[in-house]
């Protein structure tokens, strides 16, 4: 697992999440605050906009919209953070790993 | 490369290709802008990112090969060659991809782009534009307005989304992709000059009101009262004269009184394209457009570039193309008119261009003339460039060249064209009678004349290294 570290889920564009599907990676997860508490305004509104840009992309090339996903969820809430890794890990075992690596 | 690959590549350039980004990112605005609703967003959106990952697939094979016919590339590509052919024409155009002269098309490098492909702007100042309207009725946010004669883009809501620079039929225009896709039946004529047609006329109006108000043989206004009377269309669009001082108007008329009111030649630019928008607002669906030949282009371009959004806009019934040398803007006008001839142009009742001379008729009877040579240099800058005199893209083309005072020349082009015509004919809205050989002759001369002069100015524009509209 690669864990990249934004400012604001606002800076992650759908050609990030893309880009790491195309070298192989089997999924990307976007973790974001919740609605209503960016600091930045509605960078968590538009991240959940691309993350459903991305699924759409990812289907029509039949890779699976599942491998992208948003998820809320503030500092303090470790509980909900493992819940997260926990869905992650299971839609992924769902769709397979990715055809794109080796 | 795996097809997987290859397939995923050209997703991901697609989705990173500035015109789903921007609409993608311009979301907040299109919705507040009102023309289109959630759904048309998400539909167009979905279109704009398909649309752009067949291209790139088809780009795909292109830098794989080394100079590929379009065939090879259909073939490799498993696309129609139709569809091949659109998109190179639009690769062509954004220089990603160039055909040498041997007919091989290769792939340019992005870096060596040169033309600006996002806004109409360039078009505008660099003389090209037609002032068709086609760009306005298109954009998303309605950012653009005809002032002065001219588009004029409002740089603060314009999200630059290039759909404008995609609707405009001087950036670049896919003649004979368009004409592959309207012919197609053995009983259609070839011709150099008038381009295809299935049936010729010389035709004039059976109904007297129509007589009373129309240009030539009154069979614009004759075919158009015909589909209001039969419920066939909603909405027709065409030209008013505006004011006493012929200022015009584009107009969206919605029966006969209404369509009767705007009959008769106003020879003034007129952007009525962007009535289609009004088409949509007020709630109407099926829509005949009356043009001039860089209209018509319009909106086959659109129906073969942008079929989603004119989808949303309307539906077409009919383009009926009004023959068309050249046009003037109201200031060239009031110069003939006033400066020339003397004349004001309050007192004017009817303009007329006939035998290479345009003629006014004023209010009290009085007639004065020039040649058309003389004026040719006030017309509109980018009629210099338009190749198109008898609209060889529309359904139906309709002129005065080649038939008798108070009669029209009519080239019937298209199957659905010939229907409507035929039965307006039956109904009695009409009568017709075969063009004789002189009238088409001389259609031809004409057609071919203009055509020839304006492809050399074309083409010495470009000589001049300045940008000059990509036919194709
Ligand atoms: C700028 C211009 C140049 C022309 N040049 C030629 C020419 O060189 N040779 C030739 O044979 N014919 C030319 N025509 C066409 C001709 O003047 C008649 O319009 C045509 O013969 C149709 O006649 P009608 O009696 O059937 O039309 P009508 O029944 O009178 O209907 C005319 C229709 O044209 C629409 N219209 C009027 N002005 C404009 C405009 N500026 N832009 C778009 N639509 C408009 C009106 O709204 C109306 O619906 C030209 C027309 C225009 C507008
Ligand atoms: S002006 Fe052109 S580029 Fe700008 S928003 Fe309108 S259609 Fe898009
Ligand atoms: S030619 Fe038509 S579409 Fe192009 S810029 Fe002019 S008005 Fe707009």
């Amino acid at each position: 697992m690669i864990v990249v570290r934004v400012k604001c889920t606002g800076r992650v564009d759908v050609k990030h999440i893309l880009e790491a599907i195309r070298q192989g990676a089997d999924g990307v997860m976007v973790v974001g605050c919740h609605p209503g508490e960016c600091d930045f305004g509605d960078g968590n509104m538009k991240a959940r906009q691309r993350v459903e840009f991305a699924k759409k992309v990812l289907d029509k090339v039949g890779l699976g919209g599942d491998r992208v996903n948003m998820y809320n969820v503030s500092a303090a809430e470790i509980g909900r953070f493992r819940d997260a890794i926990m869905d992650m890990i299971e839609k992924l075992k769902k769709i397979g790993p990715n055809p794109l690596r080796g | 490369m795996s097809e997987l690959r290859r397939r995923v590549d050209a997703i991901t350039e697609a989705a990173d290709s500035f015109r789903v980004r921007a609409f993608f990112t311009g979301e907040k605005e299109i919705l507040e802008a009102g023309k289109f609703s959630k759904e048309e967003y998400e539909r167009y959106l979905d279109y704009l990112l398909e649309d752009e990952f067949r291209r790139r697939l088809v780009l795909g094979v292109i830098r794989e090969g080394n100079g590929l016919t379009i065939d090879e590339i259909a073939h490799r590509a498993e696309f129609s060659r139709l569809e091949v052919i659109r998109h190179i024409n639009a690769l062509r155009y954004e220089e990603l991809a160039e055909r040498k002269s041997d007919g091989l098309v290769v792939a340019k490098r992005e870096e060596q782009r040169k033309v600006p492909y996002e806004k109409i702007k360039f078009i505008v100042e660099g003389g090209l534009c037609t002032g068709c309207g086609g760009c306005i009725a298109a954009c998303p946010v309605y950012a653009i307005n005809f002032i002065n004669e001219k588009p004029v883009i409002d740089e603060d809501k314009c999200i630059g989304c290039g759909i404008c620079n995609v609707h405009c039929p001087r950036t670049f225009f896919p003649i004979s992709l368009i004409r592959e896709s309207l012919k197609g039946s053995p009983v259609d004529v070839e011709t150099e000059g008038v381009s295809f047609y299935r049936q010729a006329f010389t035709a004039q109006t059976a109904k007297e009101k129509v007589k009373q108000v129309c240009q030539d043989g009154g069979i614009v206004t004759s075919i158009l009262a015909y589909l209001f009377d039969r419920g066939m269309i909603d909405c027709a669009i065409g030209v008013r004269k505006a004011d006493e001082e012929w200022r015009t108007q584009a107009a969206l008329v919605t029966n006969v009184d209404e369509l009767l009111g705007i009959a008769g030649t106003k020879y003034t630019v007129t952007p009525s394209i962007s009535l289609l928008e009004e088409v949509k607002r007020r709630g109407f669906r099926r829509v005949a457009v009356v043009g001039v030949p860089c209209q018509i282009h319009t909106v086959r371009k659109a129906e073969v570039y942008s079929s989603e959004l004119l989808s949303f806009l309307g539906e077409i019934v009919v383009l009926i193309g009004i023959f068309c040398m050249e046009n003037f803007g109201h200031t060239a006008l009031r110069e003939i008119v006033e400066g020339r001839l003397g004349v004001k142009l309050e007192d004017v009742a009817k303009f007329n261009i006939e035998k290479g001379k345009f003629y006014v008729h004023t209010m009290s009877g009085e007639e004065r003339s020039i040649p058309t040579k003389e004026i040719s240099v006030l017309a509109r800058h980018a009629c210099h460039y338009c190749p198109d005199l008898t609209n060889e893209l529309a359904d139906i083309s309709v002129g005065s060249i080649g038939s008798s005072k108070g009669w029209s020349t009519v080239l019937i082009r298209t199957k659905r064209g010939e229907k409507i015509f035929e039965e307006a004919m039956k109904e009695g809205y009409l009568i017709a009678n075969s063009l004789p050989d002189a009238g088409m002759e001389l259609l031809q001369k004409l057609a071919k004349g203009k055509r020839k002069r304006n492809l050399e100015a074309l083409s010495e524009r470009a000589k001049e290294g300045k940008y000059a509209t990509l036919i194709v």
